[in-house]
């Protein structure tokens, strides 16, 4: 008698057991698949409840974990992931592909393409920021509404025009989701200044109706409007009033001081009122005259103060955003060289030990050392700038999960390429089989107490202790003489 | 020695297991049913079975199950060694009389 199953109830007893089967040593997974592929056609046969078939299917987990449990440690094929670094070039090899994959993957993703290596600054020369301070030092280039005011009266000898910005929180409603944004109440000079083009009675529109105008930043607009072309002339909330789309700002606005998501065009009389406001601190941003290639002019007060204000130019700004995925990852480098030492006495606890083995072969495992590190870099900055890329929904990179998945990732490789050289021989760099348990840590100050690894082309064995002793502070390597060689050879 | 061990350390599932085995209860799902005993309990405990030698396995002639349209089998049966725990273990546990014997030895 047969019973009509459904694929979906077929496909997933088969996926248990063919996921269960991959917890067996390799030479016992055929025959326990079939064993359990025989009782499982049986079951699906048999007038019985779909969920009694799962879960006959999932009674596979515990026999696999049984078998596991129970095989023999010294089985030679038993399941080994790494088996495949063994051998010394193997690994090279293996650590070279992951990488090479990582670094392909993420140069065919175009937005991962520019942020690795971003297109030259292609944005107006021009547009200067005005700041008190001689450097690029954000909140530092703040300037009061009142200064602003002042400042672009009495320097027009100087700057052709100027505007100012203020960053403000708002909360925008788009498309039924709310969220909070950064943007930046900007006097109606801005857009003109950066080059955006906005219908000219459209911004006088919006103010008549009420509605807020908005400048969007081009991330803003890939990411809240999935870079609609059509984006001029849509409406949306933000913070309880109407807002509308007059214009998205160029990739080089990106670089502006405080990042907002958007600009709203303000009237000049609300900026006015607003600029008088001593709690308005904003960026001033200008436009020197042509020809002029100041870089600082001085302003005398009208209680007779002098004051040097510094035009620091977008460009500038653009070549030393610090903001970068390379410089995120050096600096993620240098934080994991500062905390590698104390990490690895820490979670290795002994360190290597290669006394009894001649200068050159010393050398060549350090090299060996040093491949593997500079083979893991590809990964490290591509697999953390691929997350950010994911975290960042596709539209460009989450900086704070770039940094910190480099420095976990190079953590955790440098303590995966310590801990697989402590585990090689010396001579030959091939990974240390056969571990053995000698002694009782009982009685440690007695006797050597730990684990014994061999060399399977019979170089020698390595101690390494549970834990450092007075006596036995580091793994010992003790090689072996030619004479060992073919017993070795037959063992393996 | 082994013996003596291994019939120390038989559990009731196990003696349970054993007994259906050799009632003619000869594979995993029809020792599931005549136990009352799940997948997950039943497999492992046979391949402990195996192990300790009071149990053996061997697979079902291919022609007979393509004959049948049907994959092949595993078949079990209770070695010298385990009848003589599972008489140990019917003195300890009384109640394992009631699994009764089936034909389906006769098909093997």
């Amino acid at each position: 008698m047969t019973t009509k199953r459904p694929m979906l109830l077929r496909c997933a007893c088969r996926l248990t057991l063919g996921t269960g089967s991959l917890l067996l040593p390799r030479r016992e997974r055929r025959e326990w698949l079939a064993e359990w592929k025989a009782e499982l056609h049986h079951v699906l046969g048999r007038p019985m409840e779909h969920g009694a078939c799962l879960a006959f299917a999932l009674g596979a987990w515990p026999d696999a974990f049984w078998i596991r449990k129970h095989a023999p440690r010294s089985t030679p094929d038993a399941p080994r992931l790494l088996a495949v670094v063994d051998s010394p070039l193997r690994c090279l090899a293996m650590l070279g592909g992951i990488g090479a994959m990582a670094a392909i993957l993420a140069l065919i993703i175009p937005t991962m393409r520019r942020e690795i290596f971003p297109p030259a600054y292609r944005g107006p020369r021009d547009v200067v920021t005005i700041s008190p301070v001689p450097a690029l030092e954000g909140a530092a280039m703040q300037v009061s509404g009142r200064e602003y005011l002042e400042w672009s009266a009495q320097s027009t000898r100087v700057l052709a025009q100027t505007a100012f910005y203020l960053p403000v929180a708002a909360q925008v409603r788009v498309g039924g989701q709310s969220e909070g944004w950064h943007i930046a109440r900007a006097t109606d000079g801005f857009a003109a200044m950066l080059g955006i083009r906005v219908a000219g009675d459209m911004v006088a529109a919006c103010h008549r109706a009420g509605e807020r105008a908005v400048i969007l930043s081009r991330r803003e607009w890939v990411r809240g409007f999935s870079g609609d072309p059509k984006v001029v002339g849509r409406v949306f909330e933000m913070s309880g009033h109407r807002a509308m789309v007059v214009g998205v700002a160029p990739s080089a606005a990106s670089y502006l001081p405080a990042h907002p998501e958007a600009w709203t065009l303000e009237t000049a009389k609300a900026m006015r009122r607003l600029s008088t406001d001593r709690f308005a601190w904003g960026y001033m941003l200008a436009q020197p005259l042509a020809g002029s290639h100041t870089t600082r002019i001085v302003f005398t007060s009208s209680d007779g103060m002098r004051t040097w204000l510094f035009l620091l130019p977008l460009s500038a700004m653009a070549e030393n955003d610090l903001h970068t995925p390379r410089t995120d990852f050096v600096l993620a480098l240098l934080l994991t060289c500062l905390v590698l030492p104390a990490i690895l006495s820490v979670v290795l606890r002994t360190r290597l030990g290669t006394e009894r083995v001649s200068f050159a072969v010393r050398v060549r495992g350090w090299l060996f050392l040093l491949a593997k590190g500079v083979l893991v870099l590809p990964l490290l900055f591509c697999g953390p700038l691929l997350l950010a890329h994911l975290a960042a929904g596709g539209t460009g990179s989450d900086y704070a999960v770039q940094f910190f998945s480099t420095w976990g990732g190079a953590v955790v490789s440098a303590l995966w390429i310590v801990d697989d050289q402590r585990r090689r021989c010396p001579r030959c760099l091939r990974r240390l089989v056969c571990p053995a348990r000698v002694g009782e840590r009982s009685r440690s100050l007695l006797a050597f107490s730990g684990i014994e690894l061999a060399c399977a082309e019979g170089h020698g064995l390595m101690h390494v202790p549970d834990f450092p002793t007075s006596w036995f502070t580091h793994q010992r390597w003790f090689p072996l003489d030619a004479s060992w060689r073919e017993l070795f050879q037959t063992g393996n | 020695m082994a013996g003596m061990a291994t019939e120390a350390k038989l559990s009731h599932t196990a003696a349970m297991i054993l007994q259906a085995v050799d009632a003619g209860f000869v594979y995993g799902f029809s020792i599931m049913e005549a136990t009352g005993l799940p997948s997950g309990t039943v497999y492992p405990a046979m391949r402990r079975l195996e192990r300790d030698g009071l149990i053996a396995s061997r697979w079902e002639k291919q022609s007979i199950a393509d004959a049948e349209g049907r994959p092949p089998r595993k078949y079990y049966k209770v070695t010298a060694e385990g009848k003589a725990t599972l008489a140990a273990a019917r003195k300890r546990y009384p109640l394992l009389a009631r699994l009764t014997p089936v034909d389906e030895m006769e098909r093997v």
